[in-house]
């Protein structure tokens, strides 16, 4: 990370603009390697900072980190990385911005991101005392990750000197670079529809592997429940619709729901 | 006496035709949800808080001249250029007048005639510990604000918020909206968000 006064702290590694990856192995000693996207994304998710974050969230994030093909780097590297790769991203446990919210990401600066995890949906306040799973948590935590990314992209477009940061991602393109984007749903979301549902699904059977793939894609869909992609896709009353939402709420309030049994492990 | 009576009349009357170029604009904005959004059929009974759009209008107001990339707190929706028809002096009569209204007034079944909405009381619902009907859950409901008119009765200031009963999960489609009247029918030309915070 960088502090304030600009200048990194002892062990860390920091992304210079050249190109390389740097680590500041003592006070005036810096070892660099080619900075490869993937050891760029590595080097975010190593400095991912969850000090702030309750045990049951930080279990589930560490065991996303340790992923051996699709752990956290893997969402950031999937479609490239922002050039200068220098961003911060924190994440908490904490009072979301709408009452209703799971959870959020917001950006708190040029290059800063912050992610809050809703206390009453963690600890089950909201949900009479019935915890989530760690499915249902790794799911918001994918999801929250992938909007950290977007506002990444935007940071490198607008102030990294990144022309190319929305190249390979085409309703974020048609918004910000074409000007002339359509769809009815936020862009973020339409994205994440366009391209991220397949890589969310991979993510959980990664995280709990011996489920059937309908399941890793229901709940990968499910975090798109309420736009309008989505209820296109899956129209009220139709048999898809139902089927996710009930393993979802299965996963979300540890309980059965419809023919969905909870197939994750709450922190209870 | 007589000053009194026509002073009382043209009260009656002003009031008349406020609540009558409101419930214009809340029909207006129904009927364009409406087609996008078919199956919506509840409307939330509290409205949600009447100066809301004009705090997100405001803000994006202030913000206006703030480099697309740097920190701005509220943005159009659309793109360069933007229009800004409600100035800093107007939002501040409009604060000043809307901020002594009753907020405790709930929409009533005649402020949607005609528009095949039912009401509906989430929150009593949620609070009263009973399962949510199968007719309701999952159901695409509208919590929609009072509307502010402006002094020349040209534009108006809504918020809603599109949401699906029930679903702890889903993502809910809050905005504030600025809608103009053209010819007679009020149109949205203009929605506004938090550029810095997504769920």
């Amino acid at each position: 990370m960088i502090a304030a006064n600009g200048h990194p702290h002892f062990n860390e590694k920091v992304l210079i603009w050249d190109g390389f990856l740097d680590t500041l192995e003592g006070t005036n000693t810096w070892t660099g390697v080619p900075a490869t996207k993937m050891l760029i994304a590595q080097a975010i998710e190593d400095n991912i900072d969850d000090s702030e974050l309750d045990p049951c969230t930080k279990g589930v994030l560490d065991k996303l980190k340790l992923l051996s093909q699709n752990d956290i780097a893997s969402i950031f590297e999937k479609f490239g990385l922002p050039t200068n790769s220098t961003y911060n991203l924190k994440i908490i446990s904490g009072i979301t911005n709408s009452p209703v919210a799971l959870a959020d990401t917001r950006k708190i600066s040029k290059n800063n991101y912050l992610i809050t995890m809703s206390n009453a949906f963690i600890n089950g306040t909201s949900n009479n005392l019935n915890r989530p799973t760690d499915l249902s948590i790794a799911l918001l935590l994918i999801h929250e990750l992938i909007h950290a990314h977007f506002f990444a992209l935007y940071d490198d477009f607008y102030n990294n000197g990144n022309v190319c940061a929305y190249d390979q991602y085409d309703c974020l393109y048609e918004n910000y670079v074409t000007k002339n984007y359509s769809g009815t749903s936020d862009v973020q979301h339409a994205q994440m529809f366009d391209n991220y549902i397949p890589k969310i699904a991979a993510v959980l059977e990664e995280f709990k592997p011996g489920l059937t793939s309908q399941y890793y894609e229901d709940l990968a869909i499910s975090s798109m429940y309420g736009l309008q992609y989505y209820n296109d896709k899956y129209p009220a009353g139709s048999a898809a619709r139902v089927r996710i939402e009930n393993n979802r709420l299965a996963e979300d309030n540890n309980t059965t729901r419809g023919a969905a049994t909870p197939k994750g492990t709450s922190c209870n | 006496m007589k000053i009194n009576i026509c002073i009382v009349c043209s009260f009656i009357l002003v009031s008349c035709s406020t609540s009558k170029i409101e419930n214009q604009v809340v029909h207006d904005f129904i009927k364009e949800q409406l087609l996008i959004r078919p199956n919506c059929r509840y409307v939330e009974k509290q409205p949600v808080k009447r100066l809301l759009p004009l705090e997100f209008y405001e803000k994006a107001f202030e913000d206006r001249n703030i480099r697309l990339g740097d920190m701005a707190r509220v943005i159009p929706n659309s793109y360069p250029p933007f229009k800004w028809p409600v100035d800093s002096i107007e939002i501040q009569k409009l604060k000043e007048k809307y901020e002594k209204e009753n907020t405790k007034q709930l929409w009533k079944k005649e402020d949607f005639h005609g528009l095949n909405l039912k009401l509906v009381n989430s929150k009593k619902i949620e609070k009263s510990g009973n399962p949510i009907s199968d007719k309701l859950y999952g159901s695409e409901t509208l919590a929609v604000s009072k509307p502010i008119i402006t002094t020349d009765k040209k534009y108006a200031f809504l918020f809603f918020r599109i949401f699906n009963f029930g679903i702890s999960f889903g993502h809910t489609t809050d905005k504030p909206i600025l809608m103009k009247n053209l010819n007679g029918k009020w149109k949205t030309i203009e929605t506004y968000y938090d550029p810095n915070i997504i769920n």
